[in-house]
């Protein structure tokens, strides 16, 4: 299976259709083509995207302190009113299985406004904690460069 | 904010925030400026000492001489990687604590992309490869120095009227005791494998920090970055009263240490190293709930001083979102929520280097006297 | 005043990868993706030659030469941005030779006038008219050269938008070469950094882009 040549390398925009097919669903989020051998699988037929979000406000929270039932965090706005903010914040709207992230240092997202669905327009407030890949023997025994050059003495 | 710049023997000592932290700007004469740890101006994003000698029409990569970031800190670093970039004739100056290869391993591992965003160790990555450029480029400049008690970080000679009138910035701290405790705590950082990966956490004491003893011609001024009085005497400000060997009068300004806090406090500090009626200058900090400096701590710095000056008001408020959706939400989802390092301001002090009359005091934005109506 | 009716976020590395190993358990494994959400995934192919899946946010298409992810619910676009941070730290010795931060909008322009007016803003219709009867814009792009000090480009496409009446799409492909030069493969660390450095100015920078075009036909 291989998309076009001038597709591959048309660069890093969505979906990496040519340019020239002029993106006939507008928009890449919904998949791509593929073909492989004879089976060629498509994606889903064009249509208004199934699910999409838009933020009224989103910050990004750095957790304090965990006391009781609420969290104290700080709030560094992303979209939205754009004051610093600093909450305690109710462990039960975290969902069950990314409480034991909340600890000091935590970062976490904290997303309000609307999710428009077939069905209808949804209220969301979406409180997820930031996910990595734990720290690795390889990092940790990595990391450290001579920063002699950077001193004087 | 914008005004004229200094004339050339003009002295400035401008202090700038909050903005999730403070940040100082120093005209020591002639055109050249001294710049002290770095925050960002809320409405530009962009380092508010930057953005103050640009509105003045001053070239930064010519002007600023020297450019001290005097802890590692979220709060007193913001936009310390762009003020290296681009003052490119300035030295640079951090804590000795920091030449640690434990300090290393921890650049390496927040600051080496792993984290999105940016933090005080960020921000370090940020001056470390500022240097590098400036190594390759043939700069000269291209290391930092290292503040320790009593150094010599930057000599000038001003001449004004045919008179030579000399400029010397001495860092008094950190201890050598301070220097070991703060290297034992970045060792003490480094994350043990299979844990989560998680924002590293800023100490919440101050020993590192890098207090500046600044002389110009016959003027002095402390400024007290954010450390702190501690009970061991060869740490905190216990040592530098005791052993500093670089103070020899006494300052007329003081930028207030760590927000005016209690911790931060000691009374030989005011007796000893502080003319009568000193100008001080502080800026306003929130976090984890609590607001510096507190009224007593302004009460305690008003009875000390009648020249006391603070960037914006150490408020907090309640969060009280114009969106009703958000507003709701908010009522739902949080217990309290408050909004934080509210306000804007500027605090610059003048005076003539050559003769005795006061420092002229104008206040910018939030900024205003702390002493009582 | 152009409204954003949808908009999207996606990332896109070019380099060599491995599709078979992009299967949602290998994300939830490596703490990318919650187990719930990677057991609810609704799976496409996941192949040595391609892997495709959606979760309820999160869409994944990658094959040998070519990886993306994207997500068209703006309360996940950090999340997005944080999976593949943590993806390049896990392959760190992966070739990657450029990377795309790319922003997608749909403004409803409301009326057919602000719609055929952006349209003649951007191709203006007096050249066309003598070579075409009725023409009209279907598709535009336009290149930019960078404004920072890295390499590569900014470059928006403009086109009329399937999904709203007199709509507009517009997408910003924020471009990075990762390679030094035609030997470089480049690699993972290069675009972790860039990626953890650049996102919040990219998508500040895609924002305002697509705002300024979408505001072009209320001024005709």
């Amino acid at each position: 299976m291989r998309f076009q040549k001038e597709t591959l390398l048309a660069g890093t925009n969505s979906s990496g259709r040519d340019i020239t097919e002029a993106r006939k669903q507008n928009g890449s989020t919904e998949g791509s083509r593929v073909q492989l051998g004879e089976l060629v699988l498509s994606p889903p037929k064009t249509t208004p995207f199934r699910e999409y979000s838009k933020a009224i406000q989103k910050w990004e929270g750095k957790v304090i302190s965990l006391s009781g039932d609420t969290f104290r965090a700080t709030l560094s706005p992303i979209v939205g009113d754009k004051l610093e903010q600093e909450a305690e914040i109710y462990v039960q709207d975290v969902t069950p299985d990314e409480r034991s992230f909340i600890e000091p240092g935590a970062i976490f997202y904290w997303s309000i406004g609307y999710l428009e669905r077939p069905s209808g327009r949804v209220r969301e407030s979406i409180i997820r904690f930031r996910r990595l890949p734990m720290w690795t023997d390889n990092e940790v025994k990595k990391a450290g460069r001579d920063l002699t050059v950077y001193f004087n003495e | 904010m914008t005004s004229e710049s200094p004339n050339d023997g003009e002295l400035e000592v401008s202090i700038f925030g909050p903005g999730y932290g403070e940040a100082i700007a120093l005209h020591v004469g002639l055109g050249r400026w001294i710049l002290v740890d770095s925050c960002l101006e809320p409405n530009s994003g962009k380092p508010a000492q930057l953005q103050y000698l640009e509105s003045l029409g001053i070239n930064a990569s010519l002007a600023v001489k020297l450019i001290v970031a005097t802890h590692w800190h979220d709060d007193h670093v913001q936009g310390m990687g762009m003020l290296v970039r681009e003052c490119k004739s300035a030295e640079v100056a951090v804590s000795a604590a920091l030449k640690s290869p434990h300090f290393s391993a921890l650049l390496d591992l927040y600051g080496g992309g792993a984290f999105p965003g940016s933090s005080g160790v960020t921000e370090f990555v940020n001056v470390f490869r500022s240097l590098d450029e400036r190594r390759k480029s043939g700069t000269k400049i291209n290391a930092a120095k290292l503040a320790v008690p009593d150094k010599l970080l930057y000599r000038d000679n001003i001449r004004l009227n045919r008179k030579n009138r000399e400029v010397e910035i001495y860092s008094l701290s950190p201890s050598d005791s301070a220097i070991l405790s703060a290297q034992l705590d970045f060792y003490q950082r480094i994350p043990d494998t299979g844990t989560h990966k998680k924002r590293i956490a800023c100490p919440s004491t101050n020993n590192t920090s890098v207090v500046l003893w600044v002389r110009i011609g016959d003027h002095r001024i402390l400024l007290g970055s954010d450390l702190e009085k501690t009970s061991d005497p060869k740490t905190g400000w216990t040592v530098i009263i005791n052993e500093s060997q670089a103070i020899k009068e006494k300052a007329l300004v003081y930028k207030v240490a760590h927000h005016g806090a209690e911790s931060s406090h000691d009374p030989d500090i005011w007796s000893k190293l502080l003319s009568d009626k000193p100008f001080a200058l502080l800026s306003p900090y929130s976090i984890a709930g609590n607001s510096l400096p507190k009224d007593e701590d302004l009460d305690r710095v008003a009875g000390l001083t009648p020249n006391g000056f603070i960037t914006a008001p150490p408020k907090i408020k309640k969060f009280r979102p114009s969106d009703g959706v958000v507003r709701e939400t908010i009522q739902a989802v949080t217990k309290t929520m408050r909004s934080v390092n509210i306000g804007w301001g500027q605090v610059r002090l003048r005076r003539n280097i050559e003769d005795s009359a006061d420092y002229k005091v104008d206040l910018f934005g939030d900024a205003y006297n702390i002493q009582p109506n | 005043m152009p409204q954003i009716k949808i908009q999207g976020a996606n990332i896109v590395l070019i380099g060599n990868f491995n599709p078979a190993i992009f299967h949602p358990s290998w994300f939830a494994a490596h703490n990318l993706l919650r187990a719930e959400e990677a057991d609810a995934a609704t799976i496409n192919i996941v192949h040595p030659d391609v892997a495709s899946f959606k979760t309820e946010w999160l869409a994944v298409d990658i094959v040998k030469e070519r990886f993306q992810l994207g997500t068209v619910q703006e309360s996940f676009y950090e999340t997005l941005r944080d999976i593949v941070v943590g993806i390049l730290g896990l392959l760190s010795h992966t070739p990657i030779k450029f990377m795309g931060i790319n922003r997608e909008f749909h403004f409803d322009l409301v009326s057919e006038d602000s719609w055929s007016g952006l349209g003649h803003r951007l191709v203006p219709k007096e050249d066309w008219n003598p070579l075409l009867k009725s023409p009209g814009m279907r598709n535009l792009v336009v290149e930019g050269l960078r404004p920072d000090d890295l390499k590569g480009y900014l470059r928006v496409m403009v086109q009329p938008s399937t999904q709203i009446k007199y709509g507009v799409y517009i997408e910003v492909n924020d471009h990075y070469v990762l390679k030094e030069d035609e030997k470089d493969v480049g690699g993972a660390d290069r675009a972790r950094v860039v990626l953890s450095e650049k996102w919040n100015e990219s998508m500040k920078r895609s924002s305002e882009i697509a705002q300024a075009i979408a505001k072009l036909g209320e001024k005709t």
